[in-house]
């Protein structure tokens, strides 16, 4: 190798030793990049709420504490004791649904749900159940005849001050406003749609109508002394 | 000093001494020609990102002085979010702005970051960094590196930082007190490293995505995410269900990067990419603007609206309802269209009679093989695109030659001049029988990354 090479190749060694030093020698040799970065992209889910309330009472709600998968149990629209004799008169009260959540639902639906035939728990074959019981300071009797077959249901939309009914009934389901009462055994058990939905901050309100069947002599006898059990779901998703 | 730090430095004493000391003594004659004025100059790698037809965001103009610019805007800010509802999308067009052309070109979910917030002053003790929109939670031992054009600072985080927290508590790494080693000023940039493999921290809390709830209603005066008692965030449940996709559109060419139908599949690759290079992306509230006739054979689904938030790929299968009267056809071969597809008047579909009565304008259309493919996804999410594609395990974005091709062996990944487009969205499955009413109420928050390199 002549001396000049040798120089060369010196002076260059020389250079790489610079940088290498310069680089702090840990082998990391940076080449050029860029980089950037779409910070805080946001992916926000709505809710969906129902509340629930009867005539003027305090709105129910789906999410109340003590229910972690926004399903509520909400108390009876017709409460015990309803001390009913068959006279073919009604018993009328109110319920206002509304959407509390954000999002619009794809649907309003409602549904009787099945229930024992021994009691008022959930779980059973029949959509109306009854039981014998004992008045107070009554005496014990035991009548044969069914009252979920004998007691007529009907519910109908209104306008927010109950005065103007919609054109349409949704039990006993029809085109036209209720006319007529079906009996709580034929209530539905799978999922009825309302039309129209439940869409957020926009109320329905709904009259729910029991009729007593109207007297027939001696037969009425048969319905003494039975407790009558019945629930209404509503469900928007 | 390492060994070959000295190594090194001794050989360039040793040139020196060559050079300087021994040039005259080799020969008595001697010739020497001199070029002078050479130069040479270094070009330039930098970029851009713009969302939609948004402005410019740079790296050159970044706070942080580095190149690096990690406050570049949000792509998608989407609220009132509900399950099978359309997936909302971002357009994201990342150029190369500089002189040299990158060879590298990758995207990953962000490690959790934030930049610095109040002034750092050299010499000075650091017991905390004031920082401003902390993204990801910060667990206490987690490494965080500030950095401000050439300099950077390693300091160990000696509390929990959640968002919003602005202020992350540090102590010297390795433990001990701290002292600044540079003037860092506002906009330097702060990265939880740690939080990119959930060392030392408590897991999938400690990613770049994390969840929290709504405090303010979807829609005026409804509930908020706040008001509920069913939906915690521990464990950032909507981050794990929530699906992501990036889908090239370059030059009319797609390819899917991550999400349905990719075969960068962080759990369940792909066994390939599709002929397509479309994710599957669900058709919502797609009807017919004709009637389907019966009898007749249909080789064409007319649709509205004209501008598709999904895609359909061809051999998907595409059912159309009418009330109680479903028809499944099989979109044809040229039936690929993405979302965002404007002009999309029919859906071609292979020849088949209808089989049911006559379906009037106004029947829903939907991409069941779309659907069913994300509905039942639960791998692509952001969750996973958080563990499986952090800073150290990036998706590489080789250049697309053809719908479905990428060119992996590419010695240029993004040329200098050149943009290349990507659709970014999200979409949350409706799995079906699933009730999800844990989701509600939240929202995940979440950084993507784009890096190019020489």
């Amino acid at each position: 190798m002549s001396r000049t090479k040798t120089k060369r190749y010196l002076v260059l060694l020389a250079a790489v030793g610079l940088v290498a030093a310069a680089l702090g020698g840990t082998g990391t040799f940076a080449s050029f990049n860029a980089e950037v970065t779409n910070h805080g992209n946001t992916f926000q889910t709505g809710s969906l709420v129902l509340s629930n309330t009867i005539g003027t009472a305090s709105a129910c709600f789906s999410s109340d504490v003590g229910n972690t998968n926004n399903v509520n149990n909400c108390g009876a629209i017709f409460g015990l004791p309803v001390d009913w004799q068959p006279d073919g008169t009604t018993l009328t009260k109110r319920l206002t649904l509304e959407n509390t959540g954000s999002l619009t639902p794809t649907a309003l639906t409602w549904f009787a749900p099945l229930l024992t035939t021994a009691g008022a728990t959930s779980g059973g074959t029949l959509v109306c159940n009854f039981e014998h019981y004992t008045p107070a300071g009554s005496h014990p009797y035991v009548g044969t005849g069914n009252p979920c077959t004998a007691l007529g249901l009907q519910i109908q939309e209104y306008n927010a001050a109950f005065t103007v009914p919609t054109p349409s009934c949704v039990w006993p389901a029809g085109a036209s406003a209720c006319s007529s009462f079906a009996s709580l055994s034929t209530l539905p058990n799978a999922p009825a749609t309302i039309s129209g939905g439940l869409a957020p901050a926009t109320p329905r309100y709904f009259e729910i109508t029991i009729q007593y069947p109207t007297s027939a002599g001696a037969a009425d006898n048969a319905y003494q002394a039975e407790r009558t059990y019945f629930d209404l779901t509503w469900h928007i998703e | 000093m390492t060994e070959l730090k000295k190594l090194l430095l001794g050989l360039m004493l040793l040139g020196a001494v060559t050079y300087f000391g021994g040039g005259g003594t080799w020969a008595s004659f001697s010739a020497e020609t001199s070029n002078g004025g050479n130069g040479i100059s270094s070009g330039t790698l930098t970029m851009s990102d713009q969302i939609n037809t948004g402005g410019l965001c740079l790296t050159t103009n970044a706070a942080s002085a580095n190149n690096v610019n990690p406050a570049c805007g949000a792509a998608l800010t989407l609220t009132n979010v509900a399950p099978g509802i359309a997936a909302s999308t971002a357009k994201i067009t990342i150029q190369n702005t500089g002189s040299i052309d990158a060879s590298k070109f990758a995207v990953w979910a962000s490690s959790t970051n934030a930049t610095l917030n109040a002034a750092i002053t050299s010499g000075n003790s650091v017991t905390s960094l004031t920082v401003s929109g902390l993204e990801g939670t910060v667990a206490s031992g987690d490494t965080i590196v500030l950095s401000y054009g050439a300099n950077t600072q390693t300091f160990l985080a000696t509390a929990v930082a959640t968002p919003p927290a602005t202020t992350i508590s540090v102590q010297a790494s390795p433990p001990g007190p701290a002292t600044a080693n540079a003037n860092y000023p506002i906009g330097a940039t702060v990265t939880d490293t740690t939080s990119d493999t959930n060392s030392g921290s408590t897991a999938a809390n400690n990613t770049d995505c994390y969840d929290r709830q709504t405090t303010s209603p979807g829609t005026v005066g409804a509930t908020k995410g706040t008001d509920l008692n069913f939906n915690p965030i521990l464990g950032n449940p909507f981050c794990a269900r929530a699906l992501l996709f990036v889908q090239e559109t370059t030059g009319g060419l797609n390819y899917c990067w991550y999400g349905s139908g990719s075969p960068i599949d962080p759990i369940a690759p792909a066994v390939g990419e599709a002929v397509s290079g479309l994710c599957a992306i669900p058709i919502i509230g797609v009807t017919t603007s004709g009637v389907l006739t019966f009898p007749g054979n249909i080789t064409s689904i007319p649709i509205t609206p004209t501008t598709l938030n999904g895609s359909v790929s061809a051999g998907d299968q595409i059912v159309v309802t009418s009330g109680a009267h479903t028809e499944t056809f099989t979109a044809g071969a040229a039936a690929n269209f993405l979302i965002g597809s404007t002009g999309v008047t029919s859906i071609p579909v292979t020849s088949q009679a209808v089989t049911t009565p006559t379906f009037p304008a106004g029947s829903t259309v939907v991409d069941l093989t779309a659907a069913n493919a994300m509905n039942s996804d639960t791998t692509s999410t952001l969750a996973n695109f958080d563990t499986a594609h952090h800073s150290t395990g990036p998706i590489q974005l080789p250049p697309v030659t053809a719908s479905g091709t990428a060119n992996a062996t590419a010695s240029v990944q993004l040329a200098h001049n050149a943009s290349r487009t990507f659709l970014v969205g999200l979409y949350m499955p409706a799995p079906s029988g699933i009730n999800q009413n844990f989701l509600q109420g939240l929202v995940s928050t979440f950084g993507i990354t784009w890096h190019i390199d020489q």
